[in-house]
């Protein structure tokens, strides 16, 4: 059953899911358009333009993260707490199928997001910087090499940071997924106003999680002003760190969620 | 004699209202019949119905369907009808049928295609196309399609025109079989009454009567249109 729900799921979405990261695509290929336009003409003026375009760029790219975030919430509140909930609560299947067939799709479409966001910033922020900006010093051979230097003085290789990068990427997009949905599920409590409520959850878990990273974050902090500090070394760690404050919270969200729908259904 | 469903001391209250709407309601409806589920509005039936299909939970009390609480197993036995539309606006007819057929294996796509076919609604049209009366069709058919043994049928008839609430009642009364139990929760009962064979009357969370149509009548000497008036009264 928790395939035919992956399925259903992600037939509903799919066009979101294009039309969403559609924007990033444009931007990016306009982007490299006025780039192409901007190199080798230096002037005050096309300088100026590079800044309002990185700042329209960058507006665009916090956009589309936002939106799908959004939307993912807009879609687990509409599919099992409108009017569509009274079909999905009484198909023959366990809430816990429920939840994670819109989890593992609702995932899918933010990795796909935040991946296209990633590759967008990777061939238009680069170069805007190296060669139409000429920030002092900065080359893209020097870029990579100073990284590569990073990576070899932190005792950690290429494909260990990589790998530690996408697991982490990875829990942080359930957690983060999982988080909308707990706020969304405890939105339900309220008597009236139940998406404002939702919101307000949504704030008090954020607050909760910026909270609960600052205290473990501590001892990375006070790794800053060692002597021995490595920029990469206190990347990999403070990844690891998130990593399992968000795997933990994750679950916490998770066995709310479920729970909740378990136990605490009110459809009315 | 063992019953299809089954709720005991039924409690459920809302927030913030000192009344329940299901105030200790004890029930046991068997197999093989269509019962009227009549009251006012406000009465609980819509709750019970909610209670009955895991979309409510209740204060306190237990209910049974087949032997079962709430869950998987109730669920793949029940083939209810809610008061509102629960369908994806934007899927067409004929991904609505493959979504039941995937989900219910009692469902028969031939039936639901011949139902839709004389009404002549296009598979291929998207929900949100079609008119309101359309769309409940639409998913009253699907409902009917199921071979479940237990319908539930919450206000199937309020407001359509009279010639739709034909169609729905002869849909209903052709497309079940024998042995299961039609749940009819309605407050038009003239419309109703001819195929009624027992009839649950509920108000204020309570169990006022629950006899068979025909005992009523010949009792009390009037139809049950006639009855449900005297009874609520206003």
């Amino acid at each position: 059953m928790l395939k035919k729900l992956i399925k259903y799921e992600w037939k509903a979405v799919w066009k979101v899911l294009l039309i969403i990261n559609a924007f990033t695509v444009i931007t990016t290929i306009i982007g490299m358009l006025l780039l192409r336009t901007l190199e080798g003409n230096i002037s005050e003026v096309s300088r100026s333009s590079a800044i309002l375009l990185f700042a329209l760029y960058y507006i665009t790219i916090i956009g589309v993260s936002l939106a799908m975030t959004i939307y993912v919430g807009i879609r687990f509140y509409h599919n099992f707490y409108t009017d569509e909930g009274y079909l999905m609560h009484t198909l023959p299947v366990t809430k816990r199928q429920l939840v994670l067939s819109k989890l593992l799709v609702h995932s899918v479409c933010e990795w796909i997001t935040q991946l296209l966001v990633m590759i967008s910033l990777g061939i238009l922020l680069l170069p805007l910087m190296v060669e139409v900006l000429e920030v002092p010093g900065l080359t893209m051979s020097s870029l990579i090499s100073e990284w590569m230097d990073l990576i070899h003085d932190a005792s950690i290789s290429l494909p260990a940071f990589l790998a530690v990068t996408l697991v982490s990427a990875v829990i942080g997009t359930f957690s983060g997924t999982l988080a909308i949905y707990c706020a969304i599920v405890l939105g339900q409590t309220f008597h009236r106003h139940r998406v404002m409520g939702s919101i307000l959850c949504y704030i008090g878990i954020y607050c909760l999680i910026q909270s609960v990273t600052s205290v473990l974050m501590m001892p990375q902090m006070l790794y800053i002003q060692s002597t021995d500090f490595n920029p990469m070394s206190y990347l990999t760690n403070t990844i690891t760190t998130i990593s399992i404050a968000s795997l933990f919270l994750g679950i916490v969200w998770y066995c709310i969620t479920l729970y909740m729908m378990n136990k605490k259904l009110n459809l009315e | 004699m063992s019953y299809l469903l089954e709720t005991n001391t039924l409690y459920k209250y809302y927030e913030k209202k000192k009344t329940p709407a299901l105030n200790g309601l004890t029930l046991a409806i068997p197999q093989g019949r269509i019962i009227g589920l009549l009251g006012p509005n406000g009465s609980g039936k819509t709750t019970l119905i909610k209670l009955i299909n895991g979309l409510l939970t209740p204060t306190s009390g237990s209910l049974t369907i087949n032997g079962m609480p709430p869950g998987i197993e109730s669920k793949s036995v029940i083939s209810y009808l809610p008061e509102r539309t629960c369908l994806q606006s934007s899927m067409r007819v004929s991904e609505l049928v493959a979504f039941f057929a995937d989900f219910y294996q009692d469902f028969s796509v031939e039936k639901a295609y011949r139902m839709l076919a004389s009404l002549e609604i296009h598979p291929d049209a998207r929900l949100k196309t079609l008119s309101k009366g359309a769309r409940e069709k639409v998913q009253l058919i699907l409902v009917m399609s199921r071979n479940a043994r237990l319908y539930i049928l919450d206000e199937p008839i309020a407001g359509v025109d009279p010639a739709a609430r034909d169609y729905i009642l002869k849909t209903i009364i052709s497309n079940y079989q024998e042995d299961a139990t039609i749940l009819l929760s309605t407050h038009l009962i003239s419309d109703i009454e001819n195929i009624l064979d027992d009839v649950i009357l509920i108000k204020d969370g309570s169990i006022l009567l629950y006899a068979p149509a025909e005992q009523i009548r010949e009792q009390r000497g009037m139809s049950l249109d006639a009855y449900f008036r005297e009874v609520f009264a206003c």
